[in-house]
């Protein structure tokens, strides 16, 4: 069975995606509740800022007596100045809370007080209905719409109407064609190579960007900017994929969401573009077995990016280098036919 | 290579390695009365998104084998019969290992830095571990500065070690203290594992303190005394949790012990297995040196007389990991590699695309040259930060082991003994032997089921001797003579041939034929760093490319302009061919 993964440009389909916090937390919304990309549906903290009050050395006294002198529990809040353990009797000695905090242990005649947090909000990503609640934990937001899948995004999260930089998919994107315009928008803007592209950008108001490709020396600069960036295509100038660009114009000017969460080879998270639509699509597949007549897009020159159609499967052929192994006969655009291993092979669905 | 034969229990054995890109299934069976390495099947590795399950590409690679070894091995509804049934269907034993994990991220606590610490994180280095956090008694910071940031660096597993057997245990219980307020603090779900390997008379106290806050293992101490390391419990024990672990977090793993049964282990100590025993096996005042470079991963293994060095370079490799190539050689470190001319923005964009698609392969000349390139740069940074731990910088081990797919799956043997050469740099005289296919790891685990298994594989052929390689020191003009060799065969044959400064020579020795190799040295060039004494004449065995001399000098220094080299590289591959 030859497998490959599915990367989606899909025209209209149904998308739940569970949205969960690491650890333990509180879930802000409601089953059937509707939600914005950038809406906070849970909320946790990330432990930060101890303070420990070592009460048996304060007080000279062993463990198990200090523990008798600790005044408060653990889970109680606390301000600064709050008694915290105290010897009793006629002149008693006092220790104070030295910031305002919660109590998170006690045990040996040790107080250990979390003094600040950094919460840990989870955005929704994408919009939708919230379809299910996970305890603590998060939810599964579920939405029907448009979907495009990236191959690199700088994680940032926002949403949009969707512009696009020009009608060509192979107009790369450059500096003195940015219209003001475009600035509060998602622009769609084909391939970027000028690092003051991007400055200019990031001068702008502009709420999410979706390139083609990428030039590499431009990965760290994108990941610092502050709206999301998803690349389609590559770090190869290439240009928009048909299936891709037709999804894109024929939806410009509608709301679009940019999820843009770099791929996560292992876990599978992708930087996804959804663009909600009323109608009601079926649920989609991650992976297929490679068969005749699928298309599918190649990864490797000299067929980098190129889309094609499935024509023939083979268990084991002789591969460029001398390598062995399962491969495909994919037709070209042109009509061009090649062989091409499975592992080079993304299913486009 | 003499071993010893002994009686076995004529048991067949199929393992399993589960890469990040691939998955093997190899099929070992007693033929002529010794173990032999039968036959492989290799399929798309499925532990990760989207697929997560194992089982699939297992199950994919064993029909691959099923098909090669016209043996079955899978029931109707595709589970593994084991043990073997009488009508030959099946297999006795199953053994696995991993590779397709992710990075668990271990926090060490101990004493002194030099002493436990040291130890431990010697010791994380052999696995596919992350060293988030170290904290020692030289950290002078407050409790509350080094909860907060044990709490911040997020360990799965914490090791926690120090003081010698009866040594030093306020300070450990200072250090327990710590350990045991991180746990308090962290919600359930997300508390490390710990692992005590420190002074045994506060093992009973360790367990009694944190046994109802996580999962504890107390184990035997790595430093039971100043002049004594002693990891092995430890790593043992890493290693299982590293399993435990990555099952836990990566759903795709969690049923393959249902197919496979127990015996899953991590790559690293697999390959550690072999390139130990080998090193007890051949001179012990040389060395072995194991490599595997894989597409995340690069595991050195260098053993000396049984004293294993093993380090694992994460990430860095030939698929997700090659990015990390880019980033440490920079782009000039690669291109200098190339023997064609070919653009920096191809080379560039190339390496980084293969890094989200870590599966393709090059399916032209340029982009199989780019990754040649990238091997040799892999290959020369994880060996040059391994021989810090080493106890001599540049040993000259025999022999010198190495795998992955981009060795192995070459156009030509040639292809893959040039990266070996020119990204090792192998000092002295040795052997390469290439690993067709995961056999290491195959051998190193199935060793734990059946000891024998190894030792006749080994024996049989299984491995590929690319050649004998007598590396010289010289700094003499290239095309200056710098050393004469008289070959004398078994047959009394003899050939003499002059060796030119800064060539690749590849003398006619045939594949298993022996020779006896008398050196005269010319011109101050040597073979032993530290020593300018005439090697006695050495006996050396035919590989693949015969004997080959390499006086391209160490280290191995390449013209500047962009012509020359290309003209110099495309010559050494040249004199490989013939």
């Amino acid at each position: 069975m030859m497998l490959a993964p599915i990367t989606h440009f899909l025209p209209l389909t149904n998308i739940r995606r569970p949205r969960l916090l690491p650890f333990p937390g509180r879930v802000l919304v409601k089953a059937g509740q509707k939600v914005n990309a950038i809406e906070v549906i849970a909320e946790s903290h990330i432990p930060n800022k101890h303070h420990l009050l070592d009460i048996r050395r304060a007080f000279g006294v062993s463990g198990a007596i200090a523990d008798g002198l600790i005044t408060r529990q653990k889970g109680e809040h606390i301000q600064k100045g709050d008694i915290v353990a105290e010897t009793g009797k006629v002149f008693s000695r006092v220790i104070r809370a030295p910031v305002d905090g919660s109590i998170v242990a006690v045990s040996n005649g040790q107080v250990l007080i979390e003094a600040s947090d950094a919460p840990l909000q989870l955005q929704a990503a994408m919009p939708g209905v919230v379809r299910e609640i996970i305890q603590e934990r998060g939810a599964v937001i579920e939405v029907n719409g448009v979907l495009l899948q990236g191959m690199w995004g700088n994680g940032k999260i926002d949403f949009g109407l969707l512009q696009l930089h020009s009608s060509n998919p192979e107009a790369p994107l450059m500096v003195e064609e940015i219209d003001p315009i475009m600035r509060g928008s998602v622009l769609a803007g084909g391939y970027c190579g000028d690092p003051g592209v991007l400055q200019t950008l990031a001068e702008s108001s502009l709420r999410g960007l979706i390139l083609s490709s990428l030039h590499p020396d431009l990965v760290g600069l994108a990941a610092g900017m502050s709206f999301p960036i998803i690349v389609l295509e590559g770090f190869n100038r290439q240009p928009f994929n048909p299936a891709a660009f037709n999804l894109l114009i024929s939806n410009e000017k509608r709301d679009v969401s940019l999820n843009a969460a770099d791929w996560d080879l292992i876990g599978g998270v992708r930087p996804e573009i959804i663009i909600p639509l009323p109608d009601s699509g079926m649920l989609s597949t991650e992976f297929d077995e490679v068969a005749p007549g699928l298309t599918v897009r190649i990864q490797g020159a000299p067929y980098a990016n190129l889309i094609g159609t499935v024509l023939e499967v083979y268990n084991q052929a002789s591969l460029p280098g001398g390598l062995q192994g399962p491969a495909a006969e994919i037709r070209l655009p042109d009509k061009e036919r090649v062989l091409v291993p499975i592992s080079n092979l993304e299913i486009i669905a | 290579m003499a071993l010893p034969n002994s009686p076995i229990n004529a048991e067949s054995l199929l393992a399993i390695d589960i890469g990040s890109v691939h998955t093997r299934a190899m099929f070992f069976d007693v033929v002529d009365g010794s173990y032999h390495f039968i036959a492989s099947g290799q399929a798309l590795s499925t532990a990760f998104a989207p697929y997560n399950d194992a089982g699939l590409g297992i199950i994919n690679a064993i029909r691959e084998l099923e098909k090669r070894s016209s043996q079955i091995f899978l029931n109707p509804s595709s589970q593994l019969i084991v043990p073997c049934r009488t009508d030959g269907t099946g297999v006795d034993h199953v053994v696995t290992t991993l590779s397709a994990v992710r990075d668990l991220n271990l926090a060490v606590i101990g004493l002194v830095p030099e002493v436990s610490l040291q130890t431990a994180v010697d010791m994380a280095a052999g696995l596919y571990t992350r060293i988030c956090e170290i904290i020692g008694l030289n950290d002078f910071h407050s409790t509350e500065v080094k909860l907060d940031r044990l709490i911040r660096s997020e360990p799965d597993i914490v090791l926690f070690t120090g003081g010698t057997d009866r040594g030093a245990g306020r300070p450990i219980l200072r250090m327990l203290d710590l350990v045991s307020l991180m746990l308090k603090v962290l919600p359930r779900e997300v508390r490390p594992h710990v692992i005590y390997a420190g002074n045994p008379l506060l093992s009973k106290r360790v367990q009694e303190s944190l046994e109802n806050l996580t999962d504890v293992h107390v184990v035997t101490n790595l430093r039971p005394s100043m002049d004594v390391t002693d990891p092995g419990a430890a790593y043992q024990t890493l290693s299982r949790v590293t399993i435990q672990s990555q099952t836990r977090k990566l759903p795709g793993l969690s049923k393959i012990t249902r197919q496979v049964g127990s015996h899953i282990e991590p790559a690293p100590p697999a390959i550690n297995r072999i390139v130990n025993f080998l090193s007890k096996v051949y001179d012990p005042s040389r060395g072995v040196l194991g490599v595997d470079l894989g597409a995340s991963a690069v595991t050195v293994a260098a053993a000396f007389n049984g004293e294993s060095y093993l380090e694992v370079n994460r990430p860095l490799g030939m698929g997700a990991g090659i990015v990390a190539i880019l980033e440490k050689s920079q782009l000039k470190g690669i291109t200098r590699w190339l023997p064609e001319d070919i653009p920096d923005d191809v080379v560039r964009e190339y390496i980084w695309q293969k890094s989200r698609y870590p599966a393709s392969l090059p399916l032209n000349r340029e982009t199989t040259l780019i990754e040649q390139a990238c091997a040799r740069e892999a290959l020369a940074i994880a060996c040059e930060k391994a021989s810090r731990r080493w106890p001599q910088r540049r040993p000259q081990f025999e022999p010198i082991m190495v795998g992955g797919s981009i060795l192995s799956q070459t156009e030509n043997r040639a292809q893959s003994l040039m990266m070996v050469l020119d990204g090792l740099q192998p000092a002295g005289i040795t052997t390469v032997i290439l690993d067709p296919g995961s056999l290491i790891n195959a051998l190193g685990t199935a060793a734990r089921v059946n000891p024998i298994v190894p030792v006749q594989v080994l024996e049989s052929g299984a491995f590929i001797n690319l050649g004998s390689v007598i590396s010289l020191i010289t700094s003499a003009r290239p095309g200056t003579t710098v050393a004469s060799i008289n070959l004398e065969f078994e047959d009394g044959a003899r050939s003499l041939h002059e060796i030119q400064a800064g060539e690749l020579t590849v003398l006619p020795v045939r594949p298993g034929q022996h020779c006896v190799v008398n050196l005269v040295l010319m011109h101050g060039a040597r073979i032993d760093q530290s020593s300018s004494r005439r090697p006695k004449a050495f006996r050396i065995f035919g590989g693949s490319f015969g004997l080959v001399v390499d006086a391209r000098g160490r280290p191995l220094r390449l013209p500047s302009g962009a012509d020359a080299r290309r003209q110099l590289l495309n010559r050494w591959l040249a004199a490989l061919k013939e």
